[in-house]
Formats: C-alpha cells, sequence, structure tokens
C-alpha cells in the first residue's frame, strides 16, 4: 500500500553508517533490529564502533534485542515506543553536535522518532529512517482531531468521531500522521 | 540596482575606528525613514567616481530596527579596484550617495538553539545586526573575533557592550589565534556557525565543521570578494545590439551597466545566481569566478555570472 | 470611491450575501482565455487600476464588516486556525506593521495609525475598534500580533520562515480557504504543502516558483489569482467542516446552479518582511454567484467554456466534480459560441 510519489512524505532508505558524523544512535523496533545490527557491524569495522549507541524496543512478541547487545556496548532495552521515545529525549538532550540518529521500524515509530530529533535541532541530513515491519499508518481526524492507529487500508473508521475516513495522500510529520477526511460527506443524508 | 533608483543618504558622520576601518553613518537624504531590515543584511553603496562608478556591498552594522541612520564599516584595501579607497578619500561628512535597499544573503537560522559567530576583520560588521537580534531572541550565541593586535580592536569596545562576556577577542600579533575545533567541540545539538572573514578563515570553519561532524546546514558564511581583474576582452549583447568592451579593472556586470544596459544583480558577489546570464555564442573559454553554477554548468559553457566571471576570448555573444 | 458597507451578512448556514453592482463590476474575473491551465502566473503587486481589486496592497470592500465577523467565529469555535510556531513572533510583528501601514494609507477615513517611536495608536474606524500599544511588546495588544491585526482584514494569511534555501510555513491565520488545513500543514515546505495539487510538480512550476520567491526582495511584492468553485457563499470550506459543507455539493441542479453556484477568486499577495526576512502570502478570496456572474454576458460564455474543457484531473481537485455537470448545463444558455474577446475585463 506504499503510496509514492506523496510530496511530503519522508524519506526512507537502507540504514547507511554516515563516517561524516562522530557520534551514532541507532534506534530500532522488531524485526528493524536487523538494520540496527548491520549499522552496527559496519561502524565497528570503521573502527567506530564505541561511538554507537543503541536503543530498542520490541515490537508484538518478537525481541531480537540479544544480537543488538551483542553486536553494541551500549545496548538499552525500552518496555515500550513510549519509554523508548522518552529515553531518547534525554539522551539527545545531552548529546553533542556531530551526532547522527537512524531509526529503523514502523512507520508511526519512525515519524515520533524524527519529531523528536527535529525538535532538538538535528535536520534531515543528520537523520536516517528505514522502514521495517508491517505498514501500518498512523491516520489524523482532520474534524475531531483524533489519531486511528494501525491502518493499512484507504479508508478507517475514526476512532474519535466515528466518520468513515478516506485516508488522504498528505503526511504530516508533525502530527506524523496522513490526514483522515470524510469519505462521505458529499453524498451523506441531511440530519 | 538600476541607475537612479535606490535611496539617496547624506553621510552624517565618519569614524575612524581602526587604521583601516572607517564606520559610516549614513542618514536618509529627504530626511525620511530609512527600511527597517533583517540582521545579515548589505546595502550595495554607489559611487561616483572618477571616470568609473563603483557599488559595492556593504553589511549593515546598525541595528536592525534603526530606522533613523544606517551605519557600514569599510575598510581600505589599497590594492582594490578603488571603491573603498574613494569611500576612504572622496567620501565626507555631507557627501550624498545613493544606496540600495537591504537585501539579506546571510540570515540567523531562527529554530536554532545556540548560534557561534566567527569573525575576522572587516568580517565583524554583519555581527553586529546579528547580535542585536540574538539578544532579542534571548537565543544563547558566541562571538569569536580575531584582529590582527590591538591597534585594529577599535570595535571591540562597542561589541563588548552588545555581546558582554559571550564577546571572544583574539589578537593575532600575541599569538592568540580562533581554535576551531575547540570553539566547536561539544556544541549542543541544533547549534549553527556563522563565519565571516577572509576565504582561509572560511575553509578552516568549514574544515572543521566537517571534522566535527556538523551536517551543512548548520554551517553558513559571508565571503567579501570583490570581483577579480583579469585580461580585458569585447562581448556582445544579442537583445541589446551593443558591443561592450570590459576593462583589466572593472566586471563584465559592471562594463554592461556603464554601457547603459539594464542586467539583472543582487548580491555582486558570485553567490546568489540573480545576474546569471546566458551565453549564446564562444570561441574562447569563460573564467568562473563564481559560487553559483554547478561544476556541470561551468562546463557546458552556456551560462555565466557576470558580477565576478570573466572570458578569455575571440568572440562572446550574450542573451541581453 | 465611497464603499456600503453591508452589516448584516452571513457565511454559514442561512446564507445572506449578495455583490452589489459595483462589486460584480470589481470582481477580479480570472480567465483571459477559454481555458484554464496552471502558470506561475506572477506580476508585480503594483497600484492597478482606481476602483479595482489591485489598486491597493490590501483590499477592502463591502462585505469588510461581516467578514470580519465570520473570522471571529471560526476562530472561536476552532482557535487551531490561527496558529505560530515560536520563532516566527518577528514575523508576527512584520505583519502587524505591514498591514497597518497599508491600510491607514489606502483607506485614510477608516483607518488611522499614530506612531510615536515604539508607542502606536491604531483607529480602526469600521470596527471601532482604537487600541494604543507598544510595538514589539506582546503584552501590550488583547492578541498576539498576527491574530490581532488579522481580525481587522480580509482574507487569509500564512507566513513562511525562508531557511535551507526554502520555505517553511509556520505561521498562519486561515478561515476562508478552499480546503486546506493550516493545522495539518504547518511546519510543511513550499514544496510539501503543494503536495496535494496534482500536475504542477511535474511541470516544474512549484521548483519555479520557490526560487522566484526565494528571491523576493522587501518594497516588490507580487501577486496572482487563483480560483476553484464553492457552492454558497461559504467562506470557510476548510477540511475541518467538510462534513458541514461537503453535502452542499449535491444539491445542484440544472435550475438552481445560478443561485447556489459561485465562482471562488483568490488574489494571492506575497510580500517579503524586512525585520524577519519571512515572506508573507496574502489569500484574499472573493465569492460570485453564477447568477450574478450572467449579468456579465462575456465572463458567463467564458465560464461556461472554461469548466466544459478543464482537466477532469483539475477539476476533481478543485472539488467541482459532483456539480460541474449542472452548472455548465446552466451556463449554456449564455453561449452562443460567439467569439469572445482576450483578457479578463467585462467587455
Amino acid at each position: 500500500m506504499l503510496v509514492t510519489g506523496i510530496k511530503s512524505m519522508p524519506h526512507y532508505q537502507p540504514l547507511q553508517l554516515d563516517t561524516g558524523g562522530t557520534h551514532h544512535l541507532v534506534v530500532c523496533q522488531g524485526v528493524g533490529a536487523e538494520a540496527g545490527r548491520r549499522l552496527i557491524a559496519a561502524a565497528a569495522q570503521a573502527g567506530l564502533g564505541d561511538a554507537c549507541q543503541v536503543l530498542y524496543v520490541p515490537a508484538g512478541g518478537d525481541n531480537r534485542f540479544a544480537t543488538l547487545a551483542q553486536a553494541c556496548r551500549s545496548a538499552q532495552c525500552c518496555a515500550d515506543a513510549g519509554h523508548l521515545l522518552g529515553v531518547l529525549e534525554t539522551a539527545l538532550a545531552a548529546l553533542p553536535m556531530g551526532l547522527r540518529v537512524y531509526a529503523a521500524g514502523s512507520e508511526e515509530l519512525l515519524a515520533r522518532v524524527v519529531r523528536v530529533a527535529e525538535s532538538h535541532g538535528l535536520d534531515p541530513a543528520e537523520i536516517q529512517c528505514e522502514q521495517a515491519g508491517p505498514a501500518l499508518r498512523r491516520v489524523y481526524c482532520i474534524h475531531c482531531r483524533a489519531f486511528s492507529e494501525g491502518v493499512n487500508t484507504a479508508q478507517v473508521t475514526c476512532c474519535g468521531c466515528g466518520r468513515d475516513l478516506l485516508v488522504r495522500d498528505h503526511y504530516s510529520r508533525r502530527h506524523a500522521a496522513f490526514m483522515g477526511v470524510m469519505a462521505d460527506a458529499e453524498t451523506q443524508v441531511a440530519a | 540596482m538600476k541607475a537612479g533608483q535606490g535611496i539617496p543618504v547624506r553621510v552624517a558622520e565618519i569614524e575612524a575606528v581602526t587604521p583601516l576601518i572607517r564606520r559610516f553613518t549614513f542618514e536618509h537624504a529627504d530626511g525620511g525613514a530609512l527600511p527597517c531590515f533583517s540582521g545579515g543584511s548589505h546595502i550595495v553603496v554607489e559611487m561616483q567616481g572618477a571616470g568609473r562608478v563603483h557599488r559595492n556591498p556593504y553589511s549593515l552594522m546598525s541595528a536592525p530596527d534603526e530606522t533613523r541612520y544606517y551605519q557600514i564599516g569599510v575598510r581600505r584595501v589599497d590594492e582594490g579596484r578603488g571603491g573603498s579607497r574613494f569611500m576612504h578619500e572622496h567620501v565626507r561628512k555631507g557627501t550624498v550617495l545613493r544606496i540600495s535597499a537591504p537585501v539579506n544573503l546571510f540570515p540567523l537560522v531562527r529554530t536554532r538553539r545556540k548560534h557561534i559567530l566567527l569573525a575576522g576583520g572587516i568580517g565583524i560588521t554583519p555581527f553586529f545586526a546579528h547580535i542585536v537580534e540574538l539578544r532579542r531572541l534571548g537565543v544563547d550565541f558566541e562571538l569569536h573575533y580575531a584582529v590582527r593586535d590591538a591597534s585594529h580592536a577599535g570595535l571591540a569596545n562597542d561589541l563588548r557592550d552588545l555581546a558582554g562576556d559571550r564577546l571572544h577577542l583574539y589578537l593575532e600579533d600575541r599569538g592568540q589565534m580562533i581554535d576551531m575545533g575547540t570553539v566547536l567541540r561539544g556544541q549542543p545539538l541544533g547549534t549553527d556557525v556563522y563565519v565571516c572573514g577572509p576565504a582561509g578563515m572560511i575553509e578552516a570553519t568549514r574544515a572543521a565543521a566537517r571534522a566535527a561532524g556538523w551536517a551543512d546546514s548548520h554551517v553558513h558564511w559571508e565571503q567579501f570578494s570583490a570581483p577579480p581583474p583579469g585580461e580585458p576582452f569585447d562581448v556582445e549583447l544579442a537583445h541589446s545590439g551593443v558591443r561592450v568592451h570590459v576593462a583589466a579593472d572593472i566586471s563584465l556586470l559592471e562594463a554592461i551597466e556603464a554601457a547603459g544596459i539594464d542586467a539583472p544583480s543582487l548580491c555582486r558577489g558570485g553567490v546568489c545566481g540573480q545576474c546569471e546570464i546566458q551565453v549564446l555564442e564562444l570561441d574562447g573559454e569563460l573564467q568562473h569566478n563564481d559560487h553559483y553554477l554547478s561544476p556541470e554548468e561551468r562546463a557546458s559553457g552556456s551560462k555565466i555570472m557576470p558580477c565576478v566571471s570573466r572570458a578569455r576570448c575571440r568572440r562572446l555573444v550574450l542573451a541581453l | 470611491m465611497q464603499i456600503e458597507y453591508k452589516r448584516d451578512e452571513s457565511f454559514r448556514d442561512r446564507f445572506i450575501y449578495a455583490n452589489s453592482p459595483a462589486a460584480i463590476r470589481r470582481f477580479p474575473f480570472p480567465f483571459h482565455e477559454d481555458q484554464y491551465m496552471y502558470s506561475v502566473n506572477i506580476e508585480p503587486h503594483v497600484a492597478g487600476p482606481a476602483g479595482s481589486v489591485l489598486e491597493h496592497p490590501f483590499d477592502i470592500d463591502e462585505h469588510y464588516v461581516g467578514e470580519c465577523r465570520e473570522r471571529a467565529l471560526v476562530l472561536e469555535a476552532d482557535p487551531g486556525r490561527c496558529q505560530a510556531l515560536p520563532h516566527m513572533m518577528a514575523a508576527q510583528w512584520d505583519s502587524l506593521e505591514l498591514m497597518m501601514t497599508s491600510l491607514a494609507t489606502s483607506y485614510p477615513t477608516q483607518f488611522a495609525l499614530r506612531r510615536d517611536g515604539a508607542r502606536w495608536h491604531w483607529h480602526n474606524r469600521l470596527l471601532g475598534i482604537e487600541q494604543s500599544f507598544v510595538f514589539g511588546d506582546e503584552q501590550t495588544l488583547p492578541y498576539a500580533p498576527m491574530e490581532y491585526i488579522m481580525r481587522q482584514v480580509q482574507g487569509d494569511w500564512v507566513l513562511m520562515d525562508h531557511r535551507h534555501d526554502n520555505l517553511y510555513m509556520d505561521a498562519g491565520v486561515v478561515t476562508t480557504q478552499a480546503d486546506w488545513s493550516l493545522d495539518f500543514d504547518l511546519g510543511m515546505t513550499f514544496s510539501e504543502w503543494h503536495g496535494p495539487v496534482p500536475m504542477v510538480h511535474e511541470m516544474g512550476i512549484i521548483d519555479r516558483a520557490l526560487k522566484f520567491l526565494l528571491n523576493l526582495q522587501a518594497g516588490a511584492p507580487v501577486r496572482r489569482l487563483n480560483w476553484t468553485m464553492t457552492i454558497n457563499p461559504r467562506l470557510d470550506t476548510s477540511p475541518e467542516q467538510y462534513p458541514h459543507w461537503g453535502a452542499d455539493r449535491s444539491k445542484v441542479t440544472a435550475a438552481n446552479a445560478g443561485e447556489l453556484a459561485h465562482l471562488r477568486v483568490e488574489l494571492q499577495t506575497l510580500f517579503r518582511l524586512p525585520r524577519s526576512h519571512a515572506i508573507g502570502f496574502g489569500v484574499r478570496c472573493y465569492l460570485i454567484s453564477m447568477n450574478e456572474l450572467a449579468t456579465v454576458p462575456k465572463w458567463a460564455a467564458r465560464m461556461h467554456r472554461v469548466l466544459r474543457s478543464l482537466p477532469d484531473e483539475l477539476a476533481d481537485y478543485k472539488g467541482l466534480t459532483r456539480y460541474r455537470g449542472a452548472v455548465i448545463d446552466w451556463l449554456s444558455r449564455f453561449d452562443d459560441g460567439r467569439p469572445l474577446s482576450n483578457g479578463t475585463a467585462p467587455e
């Protein structure tokens, strides 16, 4: 369902070590651990292993933390996404310029990581995102402002106001969500 | 700035702030308010010299919201094309000049939490205005200012008033050099560095930022470079039907303007892209001195930035 | 020009709206020729003909009082229609200065501005507002500067921060929009918020427009016209309110199109703001019903041809699809196929 060509979409790519950075912070979720492990291996090969740290959150029952802990001395496993983002905030508040942030996980987690990173002054060139795991989207209902999570269809029932929403091809990094607009507004029966 | 346009100003004050730098204070010649501006802006000052018109860009040093007067600092350059010499030798209190409206090619990035300002010599001028804005925003900053010796630190007192202990002064004759690596190390995320000074200082800053892992979007510079001189050459302006001779010590843009042709321009320093002209015919080679065209565009020979670039050629026809 | 300010207008629920003959004559009809396609149709925003909507930097017309009241209603129900990121305060003051000085100069009997250093005194006779304040000190105004002045101006306003060789929509007051959301788009770059517009990216229009705007200089504003259609004289056609106005599109028939269908023209103006280096983007909306449009025979015939020839993708994006046929039917009686003069003038 991944629609390409949406200009407001964030850019996803396979994570690649940016040797221009001096410190590398890797954030992984679920199966995204694989991309993280590869990156840390590349860093170790380049002699930058000590400049890496990794934050991990399992997804569902899938916990791959062990592979990351093996690869990187500074590895932390978080209970859930909220916990991970809190740890990330704390880390970014103390880390200096020269940092690169890499994230691999669901679209929704990536969006929240990018939002935190940008709020701490990181620019797009300093952040990389790789989508890993099922393609689930967050939808922002433009009418009642509720977020519906885990959407993988073109239409969804808003969990806030109950309207049928069309998921528009328009993405807000600030809200970390796609816009949902009432699908049958033009043909609804007058109340 | 086209001939006859711009703002007429009268010189209200001239101060020799260092052995090489004079600070000029301009008021609107018609008694009106001057436009307010954003820190980092410059004006182009038009000077009617003997046999030629000088148009030089100078950063505005005065407070951005000060509309009663503007201030610029002019460093005397003896081996240059004469614009700064003109300012030092022929401009007096009461002289009327034309200036362009302010243009900003060196603005602060307003979303940053800290700004590092690095200045060498006359490069300090845009930072006067930046500091006023930074103080109003209440954002953290550091100013590192290098001069050759104490006699050239005349502006430091004014800076001390504005920047307090955020000002770090370096007197090069005492071996005090700005250590870029040290300055940039350990800065918090969301810091930008701005450098204005000689080419070597700018290159050193960019290299230090790269070494410290700073992405390009956090590094800003402004270089005051006069158009380099070169061999004289002739150029044909196809649309105007005019043939123009470009003498050794004037730029292609200046020669076109002197011939009465209206050519767009803005920064006059090869960085903004406004003066780009299409090359229709070339028998020879272009000498690109700008910082705007891509390597491909330069190689194609189809474009030229007349404010700083030249040609060594038997024939050159431009779409103007 | 004497304006008869309408005091009882309503742009929602029970609609009360009409254009006087003078307002119809000055309507910014946008179509120079019989078919429409996108272009970077930018021109200098300099004084247009006396009495036209282009005469002044900010245009005030007979709907001023009604539109200001409508804006207040929208903001009360949805404060998210006015937002500003923290770093945009200088741009907010720039906006206030620009609009107050422009209005006081353009309409001296309606607006007055006295300035004594930073102590300003503003008088809006049309709305009965008098305000003394200190320029630069938010505490001395009842609202933040942008909201304060925008409650007294017709049309929307967006502020774009200029950084990284790009423009970021970082503040705005948007209550009379044609189906886009400030709340959703806040923080997006120029290219990103134009994302949903079909065809323009491939045509290179967005890149060219951005490059042009990055070089926009203070004192040299520009303008262009944009258009769409709206059912009923409804100013707030935001995505937020779509559940309320979407159904209107299904009510149009070939019989009632004259009354219900409105041509909606946006006069878009772009200003470089001096203190903040930001770009201010005004979107001033003009509505005219097909009935009123038809009092100018050339415009009705041309409107018919433009709608008939409009590419489906464009019609779809502009939201015309459901009622396009009904409006074309209604307009057809005014089009005998005769050659029409180029240009937008009524004759």
